[in-house]
């Protein structure tokens, strides 16, 4: 598996937040790099499963982390599906 | 009839509809409804005080081994899994060899709406020589009840009955009441017994309501979930081909809670399976189990009596409503 091409950390956000966070931040990293995302949102595993099968990009695995959990996921699109959402996540 | 010797008297807080049945007409008249609705006689129907403890009961008084529990079943049930079961995105049972053991599925699930072929399970475990509870709850007075079932539990709260727990237990089953007699207060009958004259009556509103705008409702489902892939981004759990008045879906990027709080200012009492709504904050396990978005849930149980010019108005305030909640 190849190194995260952005680790980040959502710890202590709550739902929707933690995916809105993980769809903001994809952007940044080319089209075939994986994000890592942290996080202790008992909700964040079955949504970040979700939004990877909605907007088209790849959850590769998810792993126990501290006191939650890590996600990798791979973009796929080029699509900013975040548009018009407010900044601040 | 071979009644399991003792099943009258044992955790007397279970109502049989034979003992009641005597009481007075209107009682009788009750129980043989609710129990051909069920496809059963009286005598195989009890009443508990409410719709989680007739579950719970169900399933716990069988003969004790293992328990394979459908993954979308009520909390209840699945506390007294051994195995759960796993279940498909539209939240069927999923293809699996049926051993001799105690099942229990849901007929139509009260959160997704996804319709469980019951009678078809139920040949299979019986050949298997395993036994079937079924949560009947939600498809009763709309949908052909299915009757391959060996003890089935409701709550008649479904069908807009009183706080009522029903339990049809065939005669042929093997259940003995689980609770233990405590004290001589114990044997005394707890359920009032105009609870089930209500829930009877309630029955056959639903159902004769249920008959009559089935299609209509039906029709709102389905543009309801052409509506949703419109407005993009929105997560439709459950079957198209599921029951008519039950339909939940979740928007991307948005919170239930206030997904919740507008439908309410616009006037739309709506449910949400999201964390955020819950009292341990954990997603609705329907949800989870089924693969879908539990943020921003929205679930709609529909009143088979719902004006049109509502379901109308509901559907065109969804867009500005989600716009409005993921901007916010």
């Amino acid at each position: 598996m190849s190194i995260p091409a952005l680790e980040i950390d959502t710890s202590g956000l709550r739902c929707p937040l933690p995916v809105l966070a993980l769809a903001r931040r994809i952007l940044e990293i080319p089209i075939g790099e994986t994000i890592a995302m942290t996080s202790d949102d008992p909700a964040a595993g079955p949504d970040v499963h979700a939004w990877a099968r909605m907007t088209g990009h790849t959850f590769l695995t998810e792993e126990e982390s501290g006191n939650g959990k890590r996600f990798l996921v791979r973009r796929e699109t080029t699509q900013d599906l975040t548009n018009g959402l407010p900044e601040g996540f | 009839m071979n009644a399991t010797p003792g099943r009258f008297t044992l955790g007397g807080n279970l109502a049989n509809a034979q003992s009641l049945s005597t009481a007075t007409p209107s009682l009788g008249l009750a129980c043989q409804e609710i129990a051909t609705h069920l496809g059963i006689s009286p005598q195989e129907l009890y009443f508990v005080g409410d719709g989680p403890l007739a579950h719970t009961l169900a399933i716990a008084g069988l003969p004790t081994g293992p328990r394979q529990v459908s993954a979308i079943e009520r909390a209840e049930l699945l506390a007294q899994a051994s195995e759960t079961l796993s279940v498909s995105p539209s939240g069927h049972l999923l293809e699996r060899a049926i051993v001799a053991s105690t099942y229990s599925l849901g007929w139509v699930n009260g959160e997704i709406g996804s319709i469980q072929e019951i009678d078809s399970w139920a040949a299979r475990i019986h050949q298997s020589e395993g036994l079937l509870h079924s949560d009947l709850s939600y498809g009763l007075g709309v949908l052909p009840t299915p009757t391959g079932w060996d003890i089935a539990s409701i709550d008649a709260r479904a069908f807009g009955g009183p706080t009522l727990g029903i339990l049809a237990i065939k005669s042929r089953t093997r259940w003995s009441d689980p609770l233990p007699t405590l004290s001589p207060r114990y044997g005394q009958v707890h359920v009032d017994e105009r609870l089930i004259v209500e829930a009877a009556a309630a029955l056959k509103t639903y159902e004769s309501l249920a008959k009559k705008h089935y299609e209509r409702i039906s029709t709102f489902n389905r543009d309801l979930r052409a509506k949703c892939a419109e407005v993009a981004h929105i997560d439709v759990a459950g079957d198209p081909a599921g029951i008519a008045h039950i339909i939940t879906f979740s928007v991307l990027y948005a919170q239930g809670e206030e997904l919740v709080r507008a439908f309410a200012k616009e006037g739309f009492e709506v449910a949400s399976g999201s964390a955020c709504m819950s009292t341990n904050l954990e997603p609705s396990h329907v949800l989870v189990a089924t693969g879908r978005l539990t943020h921003g849930n929205v679930r709609l149980i529909i009143p088979y009596d719902e004006p049109a010019d509502s379901l109308a108005r509901f559907m065109e305030v969804l867009p500005r409503i989600v716009e409005g909640v993921r901007q916010a």
